[in-house]
């Protein structure tokens, strides 16, 4: 049996992992694809800030994604303990505040909570509860609301450890016979149903190849919308990107231990510590697929906010400067799509690692029913049903009105 | 009737933005529910030059199609009339439309329309064939000079952009409208609830455009649906002809057991 997975971003990585450590059916020949580097600096995963945070996100996402959030709170740990290098886990919980001149805007995100998450524990802060839990914070609020279900990983960590243990038991071989073979800076131009199989069509070494796969998994992120995408690559009509900035700074000066959310009227600012001084400013959320070096707007408008939270961050170093485009379907909600052998994860959008764990066991669900040619019941078929695509009918149905 | 946009004749008298919502998705069922034929967009951030956004902009021109409605190009986030009249000529070479809602902002913190720009950007752009429906504060004068200068639409606000503060001067907003009673006057930010923009069409304005007020909505399907009503309360309202208010209690049926010089 052999699998192309075509885009090795942190789904990529999740799923190749699985299937590589996968039992039944064994004597899998995994084939990963990816035009970048293992350094994997050009996915999304890399530009994030690893923020599991269902409810600070849930204003703007819909009731579905904050539940995939909860469970993968759960499932996050499994994952990362089976992995020899250690990634930074912590779920102490997170802090959202606001300016007077944004109160409106966080008395909307109170009621939300209030409204849709009656039964989820939140505690609104004075001025002296605020400062009990993060002193360094309280002097700059009158008030703030702490959402102790709330947790972060280490984003970036996590893509390496998952490099480091996918390269480490391709190497040392294992019981179950399964195989990786990872082909970096390699694009995949050209991805065809051919009956019961998919070919897959790639450039490597300035050669174009092709090879044909039992099951393709197109995990390819904005790299699968019709802009990016070669007609033959079955680009994602629906799909499109939406541009999002970040800094990385290092304030040894500041001491903040838990993600801190700022209201503001268009995005959603956090400060995400990451240990040793280290600290994730973002994101911005913009409306295009432009990949270019962060704006100077954005950069006011990130900083400004880092340095109102906290006096602190006027010392601190800018270690990096960060811009990428996160893949968004039109409901802004992820979709598993499939079509005979042709399995596409896609539209993770801004909640990557906040869902990643949920989309995997989905997809992983999928798969093995396809490879096995029976049907289990799949575990997040309420939360995220899986859209079956006939080979048959050109048109795409689903997405009829569609860009 | 029918709102007049420089000669275009359109059922629908909300005009609505495209910012802001939960999801493009989300975004395209509330502008199918509130019925608007004119969708505003802003290209600020999504580098026009590199038509990097035309992704979401492919998007609300699908929606476009579907209401037989116009997009309207802004030029919001613009402080000098250079930047807006570069911008507004991009947006008519991108949309191919010579429509524009033309915002010159003049001040960070209530996001005020700056006059004296405005003017400037107005002639520029008029003079160079656009068809300008300037955003400017309700300020008789202002709106007269804006008029004068070619202005067939003029959209006032109400209150401060994003504010939902609905009408905060009406007097000025009524002084307008009498005024001007041959312009097409749009009230433009500011509105929070349906009653407010039901208000605006009392008073006999021509339209009203907002977006927070729906995009920030719990349900911003309702809302839009709810705006949609409000708005045909308030023309219908002003249409009929409203009654006169009088100081003391009038019986609307004679109450036949009072002799006739006790009534009233």
């Amino acid at each position: 049996m052999n699998i192309a997975i075509v885009g090795a971003g942190l789904m990529g990585r999740l799923l190749a992992l699985s299937l590589l450590r996968e039992k039944a059916p064994k004597n899998l020949e995994i084939t990963l694809f990816d035009k970048d580097t293992k350094l994997a600096h050009n996915s999304a995963a890399y530009a994030a800030a690893g923020l599991l945070t269902p409810l600070g996100e849930s204003l703007h996402c819909e009731a579905n994604i904050v539940e995939m959030g909860f469970a993968a709170l759960t499932l996050w740990p499994n994952i990362l303990d089976s992995l020899d290098e250690h990634t930074f886990f912590q779920q102490a919980g997170a802090i959202m505040v606001s300016h007077e001149q944004d109160k409106g805007d966080y008395q909307r995100f109170v009621r939300h909570l209030q409204n849709n998450y009656p039964d989820q524990a939140l505690q609104s802060l004075n001025r002296a509860g605020l400062t009990a839990l993060e002193p360094e914070i309280g002097r700059s609020f009158n008030q703030g609301l702490y959402l102790p279900q709330e947790g972060q990983l280490g984003n970036r960590r996590l893509l390496v450890a998952l490099r480091k243990q996918l390269e480490q038991e391709a190497a040392n071989g294992s019981s179950n016979a399964n195989t990786l073979n990872w082909l970096t800076e390699c694009p995949v131009v050209g991805i065809g149903l051919a009956g019961e199989r998919s070919t897959v069509t790639y450039r490597q070494n300035a050669k174009q190849q092709s090879k044909v796969f039992d099951l393709v998994i197109d995990c390819r992120g904005t790299g699968a919308t019709t802009k990016q995408s070669a007609k033959a690559c079955q680009p994602m009509s629906d799909l499109r990107s939406v541009r999002g900035e970040l800094f990385q700074l290092y304030a040894p000066e500041v001491n903040i231990t838990r993600p801190v959310r700022l209201m503001h009227p268009r995005y959603q600012l956090y400060i995400a510590p990451k240990g040793k001084g280290f600290y994730v400013v973002g994101a911005t959320e913009i409306e295009s697929d432009d990949d270019a070096p962060m704006t100077v707007r954005s950069a006011m408008e990130l900083l400004s906010a880092a340095y109102s939270v906290h006096p602190g961050f006027a010392e601190a170093n800018i270690r990096q400067h960060v811009s990428q485009c996160r893949p968004a379907f039109s409901d802004n909600q992820p979709k598993i799509t499939q079509q005979d052998s042709l399995i596409q994860v896609n539209g993770l959008f801004r909640h990557g690692f906040l869902i990643a764990p949920v989309v995997l066991e989905q997809t992983m669900a999928v798969i093995k029913n396809r490879l096995k040619s029976s049907q289990i019941a799949l575990p997040y078929d309420d939360l995220l049903p899986v859209i079956i695509k006939q080979a048959s009918i050109e048109k795409d149905t689903t997405y009829e009105y569609s860009y | 009737m029918a709102l007049n946009i420089y000669g275009e004749n359109l059922d629908s008298r909300l005009l609505i933005g495209s910012a802001l919502y939960p999801s493009p998705e989300v975004m395209k069922q509330a502008i199918l529910a509130s019925g608007s034929q004119v969708v505003t967009l802003s290209l600020k951030r999504q580098n026009p030059a590199e038509q990097s956004g035309q992704q979401i902009w492919r998007y609300l021109q699908e929606i476009i199609k579907q209401t037989n409605g116009h997009l309207l190009p802004n030029t919001a986030g613009c402080k000098t009339a250079k930047e807006a009249v570069t911008l507004a000529k991009m947006s008519r070479e991108i949309f191919q439309t010579n429509w524009l809602k033309l915002e010159v902002i003049g001040d960070d913190y209530n996001l005020q329309p700056d006059p004296i720009e405005l003017l400037n950007a107005t002639e520029q752009l008029i003079s160079e064939g656009f068809k300008v429906l300037p955003y400017c504060t309700d300020d008789l004068v202002l709106c007269q000079r804006l008029y004068d200068l070619g202005c067939e639409v003029i959209m006032p606000w109400a209150s401060p952009i994003g504010t939902g503060k609905g009408l905060m001067n009406p007097y000025n907003l009524e002084t307008i409208r009498l005024r001007l009673p041959d312009a097409t006057l749009i009230l433009d930010a500011g509105i929070g609830k349906p009653s407010d923009a039901c208000m605006a069409m009392e008073m006999g304005y021509d339209g009203v455009l907002l977006n927070s007020a729906v995009a920030l909505a719990d349900n911003p399907v309702l809302m839009a649906k709810a705006f949609s009503q409000a708005l045909q309360a308030g023309e219908q309202g002003y249409v009929a002809g409203i009654m006169e208010q009088r100081q003391t209690a009038h019986p609307s049926t004679p109450t036949l057991d009072t002799p006739f010089w006790h009534q009233s």
